[in-house]
């Protein structure tokens, strides 16, 4: 069952229309997000760090669920490991290839887009540096990309006197 | 074996960048357990063992177990993993900890011969296990022993009675010099005898070499002085220093200074 278009102008008009059409159940995959915006927004300035203790028997476990629009997650292996991560919960063994096992005493870096979980997992009990930094410059970039869009089909559009 | 046994786990919760188990031996058939992974294996400083084994879980292997034997000489720069979501095949659901035990011989029921239960006093001082594992790969691998010293200034008393014997037996494993000053501060002479042991593999009593002969010690101040070495004397698993009384005595104040190496002086 399709949604009706929400009501939009220009550029952003025809991405939402395409959207519209795509089947409820696909819809439910893609995260709610509001229009990038070039403008900043309150709560993307938040960062963490911490050392993040793996559970013994090799569960995978939840380490961050993004939940702003960009954020870069580094981690830093203390111990000797082994210990995986992954964006997805089913990769464990930690060893079987399924999930990016990380190295001792390097960093592991990794950008994030909202509604992505990243799992972690380790037979043993490990320390890991965790960073998680916003990136909302990827949003005001990319805000100030539709704007410009907008504005440039706004701009043929009154020139040539056909309707965005 | 010490109680409660510290894990990996509990010095990866503290921050520690190596994880070291230091602890007395009861027997050679004692077994400890690592939870971590390590990047390095070696044997620690005061280790009066020399020889330990260590044993993991390796998928390569057909049976699924490998082992590994570090010494003072060969430490292990590699990654251990302890497996704890992995149990060891056939083995009734053990979780692949890392294992660690012993693998010199030690049996503390051994009697020298000529040995008097009744009469006689022997004290074996209990070897230390001594392993470091580093959580991370570490710079430079400083291993090798420290050397021992023993000392003290009294012996403890044998049942009240001339030819009545105390016994020292102090461990050797691997060493290849040591030195045994003795100053007698009794009014009675002593005698004192050095001898090797090496323990067998199959339940009988250990093999016996007399490194200094029993001799008198006189009366203070006398002194005497023993020096072994591994290249004229042989190789021991641990030596017995035999104080024989030569009247019935009840203090026994004979200094004794030990001092036991890896270095062949």
């Amino acid at each position: 069952m399709n949604n009706p278009p929400q009501r939009r102008s220009g550029i952003m008009g025809r991405i939402v229309g395409a959207a519209a059409s795509i089947p409820r159940a696909m819809e439910r995959a893609v995260p709610t997000t509001n229009v990038p915006s070039p403008d900043q927004r309150r709560g993307n300035f938040v960062s963490q760090a911490y050392t993040y203790l793996t559970a013994a028997g090799g569960e995978a476990k939840q380490l961050y669920t993004a939940n702003i629009e960009w954020s870069r997650v580094k981690l830093f292996l203390e111990t000797a490991g082994p210990v995986a991560v992954a964006f997805k919960q089913s990769f464990t063994p930690v060893l079987s290839g399924k999930g990016d096992t990380l190295p001792t005493g390097i960093w592991f870096e990794v950008d994030v887009a909202k509604g992505n979980v990243l799992w972690i997992a380790s037979p043993t009990v490990n320390r890991v540096k965790v960073i998680i930094q916003p990136l909302p410059w990827m949003e005001q970039i990319l805000g100030g990309v539709v704007r410009g869009a907008d504005a440039i089909v706004k701009m043929i559009a009154s020139a040539t006197g056909k309707g965005g | 074996m010490a109680y409660p046994q510290p894990t990996g786990a509990q010095a990866t919760v503290a921050g520690q960048s190596v994880f070291r188990l230091k602890t007395l031996l009861s027997s050679m058939g004692d077994v400890y357990e690592i939870d971590a992974g390590c990047q390095a294996l070696c044997v620690g400083p005061e280790s009066d063992i020399q020889n330990i084994k260590a044993v993991y879980y390796d998928p390569t292997s057909p049976t699924g177990v490998q082992s590994v034997i570090i010494s003072p000489q060969r430490s292990l720069v590699a990654r251990l993993d302890a497996r704890l979501d992995q149990p060891y095949p056939s083995s009734g659901g053990k979780l692949g900890r890392i294992l660690l035990s012993p693998a010199d011989l030690y049996d503390p029921s051994n009697q020298p011969a000529g040995y008097d239960v009744a009469n006689d006093v022997l004290n074996y001082i209990r070897p230390s296990l001594d392993i470091m594992a580093y959580f991370a790969e570490p710079p430079s691998l400083d291993a090798g022993r420290s050397d021992r010293s023993y000392r003290w200034s009294a012996i403890r008393k044998p049942a009240v009675g001339a030819g009545n014997e105390v016994w020292e037996v102090i461990p050797f494993w691997g060493r290849k010099y040591a030195c045994f000053d003795l100053l007698n501060l009794n009014a009675n002479a002593i005698t004192v005898e050095l001898r090797g042991f090496n323990f067998p593999y199959e339940y009988q009593s250990f093999s016996e070499t007399v490194i200094s002969a029993p001799a008198v010690v006189a009366a203070v101040p006398g002194k005497r002085r023993i020096i072994v070495r591994a290249a004229v004397d042989g190789v021991f698993d641990m030596l017995g220093l035999r104080y024989v009384l030569t009247t019935s005595q009840n203090d026994i104040f004979i200094q004794t200074n030990i001092v036991t190496s890896d270095v062949a002086l």
